[in-house]
């Protein structure tokens, strides 16, 4: 079962399947959001936030060697009983599918006010939606290759924004460690669902062709991760400084704005189709890990199951980003799945390891 | 028929032969006496126009009817008589059934029956006329060989051999399809090449029940991992040195007799974008064609969309001067602008396409003056804007950038598809487009081989001649992206 290779990947890929799902919309926000609360050090407070992923990763990793062949449904079963387990298993593909509808109602924001505002949102939620589908339902082999394409393309898309460093003012980041360390702190907790990704690992730490590199791979793809965001955030916080930010819902596209490509006026649309292109990573990754712990949850055949359900839970994920009212109303959404994460990312395998230590006199498993 | 043995007298097995004999003006028999004490009677079945009748006359007649024979004492030692010591020709079989004798007759040979004797002789004498070594007509050089494979795959198999002289070149031969019993070889070096994959090629081959076989285009399907898909991914040559360049990077080649080409197993997409001449001529000079051909697809596959997507749904994204400069020409047009790009890609695949059904000639005549003609009227008519043809025109002119074949035909669909995607949601359409082709890629696999390496999954040693041509000093190690078993080309 695990040997299918179609739910199989090697560790350079598991880098890029984490930062897939981590690097969704967040960094658009992000400068902003922890600026309000740190200011100019805003950038401490993310390297400070990237405990959190870290922690969580350690933590999966040491879960995942003790059941080293187990996703965290078959986990959750075999510690809590097949009642308990399914239900609690329920919920963590909740919370995946409710982290891929963030993103994806976030997408649809971005592209309903900058490209299609007549459009109506659930048509561009849908395409997304349907799109998204048409890669997810391939298994994880072909994701983990589609990840890492699209990881450099998106590297292209990120030096774009290096022009921008010529109206930098490097003033605008002094002093250092000017702000309270309380609000560091505060900021830093703000970056939780910057980092959501990292969850991901629970269901896919199994798939990886060799255990002994997971810890390294995720590794890696925290530190990408946190080097893209605070390549963005510096730039943002350099060349609008702080207060400025304020104002600016989402910077990063502001910051497009002021490209000049020869033949395309106006770098942003260009530069925003390509973010938000690559936005729709998360949505894939997490239909895929939702779709696949459903699976095991019914006790079915792979193979024959995870197609279909990836479909129907993709029409959830559609649903359910459709839900909020409007921007306000998603905002708040995303901030409750952004504490919903340390949750499921820390609690989750903190308490199955105890449990798991606890009841370790005796059987094994895994 | 099913399998009993042959009759033992000429009569009876003239009978079996006599409905072939008799309906097909091609099967001929030619009846003989050999001397001895007692006389024997034989005859030559062959086909008109396969057989060479200098070696039938000369080494198969000649020394039968000039030679004395003994008292047969017994059938198999006559027929190893007649095969060691009196037959001067390279292949003999005996045949033993009537099934195999009447294949034997349809696949060309000669077949020599005897009376007394149950058993027949199934020679090799096969000529005929094929077509002559000629150029290459898809896959030219400018610097290297020009010697294209023919219909036939005896020769297509010498001038691979004799480019790569290495023992280690092994040629497996298999029959394919009960009609046309086309014959099929699989070439690989046995001390390169995966195992595995050469194992898993042989059997696909080899349970197919199907009836005619008449290209490597149909074995082509029979092998290939996804048929349905829109990108190929199998490589055609049609040259030798194509063929060995692949050969020593642990590929396995396959050719089919009557077809002048040959398939290249496992292929990776980035090859599609590879000419040999890259490696013919200086390298720095692969060094900007190469990324050229890539960005060739890319424009191929989105320019057109780009514009219908630019133009007409974010017009403010374009730069005010060179908007307002195509917009003087469009506001003339009636049509919008979907329609009008619709219309110029359908005129120029119908020139496309109709060019290539013409005899050469009359086929380059039309092209050019339908496209000059057809284009300056439809300006002069303000049916089309310049820009726009320009548009349609480059990104047609780019697909055959792309060194091979069956790539620009995929690439003709996708951009159309394209195509009406960016018209139905602007630059948001363009984009779902591009991420449903790399959905597609990232899947596509070559007999288990990604398609997509060396960039997914990515192999940094095989990227720097993927996208730019290393030099041949530098060429210490064969590509890993497809299993291999002997890494290092040279010490």
């Amino acid at each position: 079962m695990k040997s299918n290779p179609r739910f199989l990947i090697t560790s350079k890929q598991l880098i890029f399947v984490i930062v897939g799902c981590t690097l969704g919309i967040g960094y658009l926000t992000l400068p902003r959001e922890i600026s309000a609360i740190s200011g100019h050090d805003a950038w401490i407070s993310i390297i400070i936030g990237s405990i959190v992923p870290l922690l969580s990763l350690s933590l999966i990793a040491k879960l995942g060697s003790i059941f080293p062949s187990l996703t965290i449904v078959e986990i959750l079963e075999v510690l809590l009983g097949r009642f308990t387990g399914s239900l609690l298993s329920i919920l963590v593909i909740a919370y995946f599918l409710n982290a891929a509808a963030v993103v994806l109602r976030g997408m649809t924001e971005i592209v309903s006010t900058f490209i299609l505002p007549q459009t109506p949102m659930f048509i561009i939620a849908g395409l997304f939606s349907i799109t998204a589908w048409y890669s997810a339902k391939r298994g994880l082999k072909v994701l983990g290759r589609l990840n890492e394409i699209m990881f450099y393309i998106f590297l292209l898309a990120l030096a774009v924004l290096l022009i921008p460093l010529m109206n930098a003012d490097v003033t605008n980041m002094l002093p250092v460690f000017d702000a309270n360390p309380l609000d560091l702190i505060e900021g830093a907790a703000d970056t939780s669902f910057a980092f959501v990704g990292i969850g991901i690992l629970l269901v896919v730490y199994p798939m990886v062709t060799r255990r002994e590199e997971v810890i390294k791979a995720g590794q890696t793809a925290i530190g990408i991760v946190l080097t893209i965001y605070l390549f963005i955030t510096v730039i943002c916080l350099l060349v609008f400084g702080s207060e400025s930010l304020q104002y600016e819902m989402w910077p990063l596209l502001t910051l497009a704005k002021t490209q000049e490509i020869p033949v395309l006026q106006r770098g942003d649309l260009f530069v925003l189709i390509l973010l938000t292109g690559f936005g729709i990573k998360p949505v894939i990754n997490f239909v895929f890990a939702s779709s696949f712990s459903l699976v095991q949850v019914l006790n079915q055949e792979e193979e024959k199951y995870y197609s279909p359900l990836a479909l129907i839970l993709t029409i959830v994920v559609f649903c359910l980003s459709i839900l909020p009212e409007n921007i306000l109303s998603f905002i708040v959404y995303q901030n409750l799945v952004g504490l919903i994460s340390p949750v499921i990312g820390i609690g989750l395998p903190a308490v199955l390891l105890v449990i798991g230590w606890l009841r370790k006199r005796g059987a094994t498993y895994g | 028929m099913e399998t009993v043995e042959l009759p033992v007298s000429l009569a009876q097995k003239m009978e079996l032969l006599a409905p072939y004999l008799d309906t097909n003006r091609d099967v001929k028999s030619r009846s003989f006496s050999l001397r001895g004490k007692k006389k024997l009677s034989a005859v030559a079945i062959f086909m008109e126009g396969i057989t060479d009748y200098h070696s039938l006359n000369r080494d198969i007649l000649l020394p039968l009817m000039n030679r004395e024979f003994q008292e047969i004492r017994d059938p198999g030692g006559f027929l190893e008589e007649v095969t060691t010591s009196v037959l001067t020709v390279g292949q003999i079989k005996t045949v033993a059934t009537p099934a195999a004798m009447i294949h034997s007759i349809f696949d060309g040979m000669t077949v020599l029956i005897f009376d007394g004797i149950p058993d027949a002789l199934a020679i090799d004498a096969r000529g005929g006329e094929y077509r002559s070594i000629q150029e290459p007509l898809l896959d030219h050089a400018v610097r290297g060989p020009r010697e294209s494979f023919t219909e036939n795959i005896v020769t297509n198999i010498s001038l691979v051999r004799r480019k790569l002289r290495d023992p280690n070149l092994v040629v497996e031969s298999l029959v394919l399809g009960q009609r046309s019993r086309t014959e099929i070889a699989i070439l690989y070096i046995k001390d390169i090449a995966d195992p595995g994959i050469v194992a898993e090629i042989k059997e696909r081959l080899a349970p197919v029940n199907i009836d005619g076989v008449l290209s490597v285009g149909q074995v082509n399907q029979l092998i290939e991992d996804r048929p349905h898909s829109v990108f190929p991914v199998t490589r055609t040559v049609e040259r030798a040195d194509m063929a060995a360049a692949s050969l020593l990077e642990g590929r396995i080649v396959v050719a089919s007799g009557e077809s002048p080409f040959m398939l290249v197993y496992p292929t990776l997409f980035a090859e599609f974008f590879r000419s040999m001449d890259d490696y013919y001529e200086r390298n720095i000079i692969g060094a900007f064609i190469k990324p050229l051909r890539f960005f060739a697809f890319f424009i191929a596959v989105s320019l057109p969309s780009l514009y219908i997507a630019l133009f007409a749904y974010q017009p403010e994204l374009i730069t005010y001067r060179l908007l307002i400069h195509v917009e003087r020409f469009r506001s003339e047009v009636p049509f919008p602008v979907l329609f009008e790009a619709i219309m110029i890609e359908l005129l120029i695949q119908l020139i496309i396409e109709a060019s290539l059904r013409l005899p050469t000639p009359l086929g380059q005549t039309i092209g050019v003056v339908t496209g000059i003609v057809l284009g300056q009227a439809a300006i002069m008519a303000k049916l089309a804007s310049p820009s726009l043809i320009i548009i349609i025109a480059i990104a047609a002119l780019s697909i055959y950038v792309i060194p091979n074949y069956s790539i620009t035909q995929s690439v003709r669909i996708v951009r159309i598809l394209m195509m009406i995607a960016a018209s139905t949601f602007g630059l948001f359409g363009f984009i779902l487009g591009w991420l449903l082709i790399l959905g597609q890629l990232a899947d596509l696999e070559s007999i288990g081989v990604p398609n997509m390496a060396p960039l997914a999954p990515t192999r940094f040693a095989d990227l720097k001649d993927t996208f730019f041509v290393s030099p041949l000093k530098k060429q210490k190690e064969r590509p890993v992206s497809v299993p291999i078993q002997d890494k290092k080309r040279r010490e």
